[in-house]
This record gives structure tokens, C-alpha cells and sequence, in this order.
């Protein structure tokens, strides 16, 4: 069909808007079309657009469309005649972030997604208008006309999910330390988010960089990716904990990121007995004693039911005070934890270099 | 001579219900099998699929007991996209999707037209191009040398705006390389490529967030305090974790006492006779 002949049809039809849904004469809108892109959420058959006003001002009109979709709802595809263009106009426009009035139009509109980025394919169309003079006629200047004409279904294009527009990247929070029931909290320096963006509205090339313990494979062939984790390869291991986001700090009661006591710092074992639960045993001549609620043990060597040659082992200290042979620990050693997460092979190894902590003998009992 | 009424501009559903539209003039709307899609059952058309080429057409019919299925194909796939009408709850138009749930169109009709293929006998009824060829006008165009999106092994795209999170262990970072190298001759503009890199170092406390939502974190054994009269020695655990009992004296002298690991237990004991020995 000429294009004309199509165009001078619907100059006299609700065309391309649904049959009875027009507000204005059928000759003002002859033709339109609109795409609506990622982020949109646009669903064929569930949402619609429609041309919810006309302006007039100044020898200018001004026609808005909108949509129900719930990426652009409260945002507007404006276009403008002047009273003298010639019939069959055909404009493009891009989506406009809100309603504005007149004063405020511009020639240069933006979109923001929610990352943030500035596209401009949220909502695009064209609109052709017919002969403009009913409406003039209809529209007084400094005026507006209200209603709700339904775009034709088949005008629509979405393109949700046709194409990749941007990479965003973040990270999730780490597992953090959990103070241990009626202990104070842990003062972390950044106040834990749920997740932390590291860059947003990536376009153009991108590059996959193996890092620490990373493998990352291309197949041509399959046009694939594979990601997959071995210990020490791509970068090798680390020597240091890696930061979720720039700037990223220890506790100050901690050397680690996600807090928390090192293995180094809690008692793993006692003379090679080790836990979670050490088991002390008294021999002869010695008693134990327990009181948990003060986490004491106490070791008496008193020789009890013993052969002894005089009375120096029990009398030396006894004057002293009622502190004698008194010692307090708890009761529950660590396990000897290694684990790991995502059945890669990802290791987990101890962290924190080695100190020379005190080997302490305690002699003269 | 009988008079017709004739309306001069009719809308434009009306204009196409009695006609091929939206499939071309050249189809015959039967299939071998003698399946029979009557002018008028889709009044409009847009299709869109993704990597979907010329001569699209309507390629199978899937009747079953509570659906109908209708495919969209291309001569290199039959299955494109489709769409479900479901016969207990119909509706007037047919959402059109890919197998990665992606928009590829939509099939404009109302529920009185569309319940026809209920007469359908059950199974698949395939259509060629000059069967139910659709026409180029309802063919709409789309990206074709872009990136798509990411198929993941789970058989789902994601598209769009695409987020990379990096989490369990796994840590995403990005920095920007200049690639002027990169640049075709004579072009000045330098070439930026977006580095993410993944390094995979753990999560130290896995077992706590396996734990879920309460987990129960043990209080650890930090220090030993030894107390000898009012004296008092805090110990650490040395690098290995490891605090050692030892017996002796000062001076160097022999000393009674043992304090050995038996059987995984830390024994204290005295050396030397016992009463009951010695009678």
C-alpha cells in the first residue's frame, strides 16, 4: 500500500490508536510506533501505551504518550509541531524523565536506569501527524486536552531482553564475625551493606581478568566463558585479604575484614590435647576441681593417699592466701576449622602470618 | 441491481478481518493435513524475535487439552517463539517469547477468534511459508551483531542492564585500560576496555553463614591465667594455638609432679608410692 494512501486512511480513523479511544479528530495522529527497551519491564498484551495529552502554546503543539509498563510509568515521550508543518510530519523522540510543562521542555532529554546510567532506549518512537487544523480548531492557544488514546498493540516493539546494555559489578558482604551470645559487638569502621558496587554502566569492551586462585576459560568454538577456581592459580594465592570495596578496613579489634579472633589467637590445644572439648584427668595425688560459673579449674596436688617424707609439698605456699594452685580457663577449644565454599576446590587457608607468641612453661608447682 | 452499503474509511481491524493480513497475500492458510486458520483469526501482528530472519511465518499449532501453542519460525528454526492461549482463561492477544523468555512479539486477535482451535484435533499441526507466511510489515527488525546477554548453564539469559556479583568467597574488581594498540589506523580516539577482574579467595566464615539466619558462634578459648598464690600469668596460645604445661622447679630440682597427654587427656598426677602400695 503507498504511503499516503495508508496515511490518508487513517486520517480518518481512530488509527494507530484503539478503535474508539481517540480524544482527538483522527486526522491529527496518522502513524506512530515505539519501542520500549530494557529496564522497561514492558509485557506484550499486558501493558499499553498510550497519548494521554495535547498542548497548544505559542504556535506550537505538543503531543504526549506514555505507558502502564512499570519502567516508564510517570515518564513521557513528547513531540512537537508547529501549527504550520505540512501534514505527514514525521518525528523521533526519546524519553523525557517526567511530566513537565512547557517551560521546561528541552530539546535534549535523558533517562536514567537504576544503576544509574544514562540511556536513552527506555521508550523511543516516532510520530507522524496529519493535517493539524481540526485540532487547532478544537484546542484554544495556552490550552491542554486530556484524555487516554490506546496505541494499536501491533505498534509496540519491546525490547526487553533482546540485548546486554551495561555491566554493572559488586559484591556481596562477606560472612562477618558474630560476637558470641552476651559479648560485646564487633566496632566495624564501614557500617556492613548488604552488597557493595564496585563500577556501573560498563558498555564497550570488557575483559575477564583471572585473579587469585581463578581460571577463566574462552571458547571460541562455544562462544563461552567457563569460570572455575583452583588453588594458586591465575594471580596464585594471596598474601593479604582482598577488599570488597575501595577503602575497606579490619575492626579495630581484629586483623581480619569479616572480624573475629585469627587461629593464633584462641587455644586450639594444651599439651597436644585438643578440642573442641580437652579432657584434664587428675593421678594420684593431685585433685581437680571445677566451677564453671567462675571458669576456674583448680589443680590441688595434695598427695593425697601418698607415701610422703615430710609435709614441704603442702606446706610451702599454704599460708599465703586462699589464691593456692588456682587456675581459670574455659572449657571449649576451637575446632581445627578448614573449609570452603562453591566446590571448586576453593580452599581456605589460615590467615595472618605467624607471631612469636610465648611458649609458656610453668615451672615450680 | 442490488445496493451495498460501502464504508469508505473503515477502521483498521475492520478493513484487515476479511483479508489474509497479517499473513501474506500469497499464503494459503492450510496446511497439508487440510488444518485451516480462517481469514480474519489474528487481525495485527509484531514480531520481534531475537535472531529471528526473513520469512518468518506461523510454524506449528500445538493443540492440547487446556492450550494452544503457536509457534513463530524462520526457515532455520521452526521454534523461534511462541505463545499460549489458555483455553481457560483466554485472552484477546498472544504474547509472543523465545525459549529464554525473551519478547519476540505479539499476536493480535480476540478470545471469540482465537477459541476456533479448539476444533482443532490434538497434536502439533506444522505450517510451511506459503502456507502462513507472514508479511514483511509486521516483521520488525532487531539488534543482530550485539551483545545479547549471557546464557547461563541453568538454560536463563539475563540481558539488559547486567549486574556481576561477586559473593561466597568470590571477589569482583574493575579498572579501565587504555588500548590506544587497539585503535584501527588512523582513528585518534583511544580504546578504553573495562578489566573486571574475579579472584576467588574464600570465605573464612562460611560455616557461620551456613549456619543461616541465627548462628551460634562458640566462645573460644583465648587465654589460660595461671595463678600461683595471688600471682597471676595470662598465657596466649602460641602460633600453632598450642599452650604447654610443664612441671619443674626453678632451680632446676627433680619435682614429683607429671603432667602428661594419655589417651588425649591431660593427666596431672604425683609420682611415687601409694599408701595401699606400700602395706
Amino acid at each position: 500500500m503507498p504511503k499516503d494512501q495508508l496515511l490518508n486512511d487513517n486520517a480518518a480513523r481512530d488509527f494507530p490508536f484503539l478503535k474508539g479511544t481517540s480524544f482527538t479528530p483522527f486526522s491529527s495522529v496518522v502513524a506512530c510506533g515505539f519501542t520500549l527497551g530494557p529496564g522497561s519491564g514492558f509485557v506484550a498484551g499486558e501493558h499499553n501505551v498510550f497519548m494521554t495529552k495535547v498542548m497548544r502554546r505559542n504556535g506550537r503543539l505538543w503531543f504526549f504518550f506514555t505507558s502502564d509498563a512499570p519502567g516508564v510509568i510517570g515518564k513521557y515521550l513528547i513531540f512537537s509541531r508547529s501549527e504550520e508543518d505540512p501534514r505527514y510530519t514525521l518525528e523521533y523522540v526519546d524519553l523525557v524523565d517526567e511530566d513537565p510543562e512547557l517551560d521546561s521542555i528541552s530539546d535534549s532529554f535523558s533517562a536514567v536506569n537504576e544503576a544509574g546510567c544514562d540511556f536513552s532506549d527506555m521508550f523511543g518512537g516516532f510520530l507522524v501527524t496529519g493535517p493539524l487544523g481540526e485540532l487547532i480548531d478544537l484546542i484554544p492557544d495556552e490550552d491542554k486536552l486530556f484524555g487516554l488514546s490506546t496505541v494499536e498493540p501491533a505498534l509496540l516493539q519491546s525490547l526487553v531482553g533482546a540485548y546486554g546494555r551495561s555491566i554493572n559489578v559488586a559484591n556481596s558482604d562477606r560472612t562477618r564475625y558474630e560476637p558470641p551470645e552476651g559479648c560485646s559487638g564487633v566496632s566495624w569502621n564501614d557500617e556492613p551493606q548488604p552488597t557493595y558496587t564496585r563500577s556501573t554502566c560498563l558498555t564497550g569492551p570488557i575483559v575477564f581478568v583471572p585473579g587469585y586462585n581463578s581460571i577463566i576459560l574462552q571458547s571460541q568454538q562455544e562462544n563461552s566463558l567457563t569460570f572455575s577456581a583452583s588453588v594458586a592459580a591465575g594471580e596464585g594465592e594471596p598474601c593479604e585479604q582482598i577488599a570488597l570495596f575501595e577503602g575497606e578496613s579490619a575492626p579495630d579489634d581484629s586483623q581480619f575484614l569479616e572480624g573475629g579472633p585469627g587461629c593464633q589467637e584462641v587455644v586450639r590445644s594444651i599439651n597436644g590435647v585438643g578440642g573442641p572439648v580437652a579432657f584434664m584427668a587428675a593421678g594420684q595425688g593431685v585433685s581437680i576441681g571445677f566451677d564453671p560459673a567462675e571458669h576456674e579449674i583448680s589443680v590441688n596436688v595434695d598427695l593425697h593417699n601418698m607415701l610422703t617424707c615430710g609435709h614441704e609439698f603442702l606446706t610451702a605456699d599454704l599460708a599465703n592466701d586462699e589464691c593456692f594452685h588456682r587456675t581459670s580457663v574455659s572449657l571449649v577449644l576451637p575446632r581445627f576449622t578448614a573449609s570452603g565454599i562453591g566446590g571448586h576446590g576453593i580452599r581456605v587457608t589460615g590467615t595472618g602470618s605467624p607471631s612469636s607468641h610465648n611458649l609458656h612453661s610453668f615451672r615450680n608447682w | 441491481m442490488a445496493n451495498t452499503l460501502t464504508i469508505l474509511h473503515p477502521q483498521w481491524r475492520d478493513e484487515w478481518d476479511p483479508t489474509n493480513y497479517p499473513f501474506g497475500d500469497w499464503a494459503t492458510l492450510t496446511n497439508q493435513e487440510g488444518a485451516f486458520i480462517q481469514e480474519g483469526t489474528f487481525l495485527d501482528a509484531s514480531l520481534y524475535p531475537v535472531d529471528g530472519g526473513p520469512k518468518l511465518r506461523l510454524s506449528k499449532v500445538v493443540v492440547a487439552d487446556q492450550t494452544i501453542q503457536i509457534f513463530i519460525g524462520d526457515p532455520s528454526n521452526d521454534e523461534l517463539a511462541s505463545g499460549i492461549l489458555d483455553l481457560l482463561n483466554p485472552t484477546d492477544d498472544i504474547e509472543l517469547t523465545d525459549k529464554y523468555d525473551r519478547a519476540a512479539g505479539i499476536l493480535v486477535s480476540t478470545v471469540e477468534r482465537l477459541l476456533v482451535f479448539q476444533t482443532w484435533s490434538l497434536g502439533t499441526h506444522e505450517f510451511s511459508f506459503e502456507q502462513t507466511g507472514f508479511l514483511s510489515y509486521v516483521s520488525l527488525p532487531t539488534y543482530s551483531d550485539c551483545f545479547k546477554g549471557f546464557l547461563l548453564e541453568d538454560g536463563s539469559v539475563v540481558s539488559g542492564d547486567i549486574w556481576i556479583l561477586g559473593e561466597g568467597g568470590v571477589v569482583l574488581s574493575h579498572d579501565t585500560l587504555d588500548r590506544p594498540d587497539a585503535c584501527p589506523p588512523g582513528e585518534e580516539e583511544s580504546l578504553s576496555e573495562h578489566r573486571i577482574r574475579v579472584d576467588i579467595i574464600g570465605d573464612p566464615l562460611s560455616l557461620q553463614r551456613l549456619c543461616g539466619d541465627d548462628p551460634k558462634t562458640p566462645k573460644f578459648l583465648q587465654t589460660m591465667t595461671f595463678r600461683r598464690g595471688c600471682d597471676s600469668i595470662v598465657s596466649t596460645p602460641d602460633e600453632n594455638g598450642e599452650i604447654k604445661i610443664t612441671s619443674g622447679r626453678s632451680d632446676g630440682t627433680p619435682t614429683i609432679l607429671r603432667i602428661r597427654n594419655v589417651d588425649g587427656k591431660l593427666l596431672i598426677e604425683a609420682a611415687g608410692g601409694t599408701l595401699e602400695g606400700s602395706s
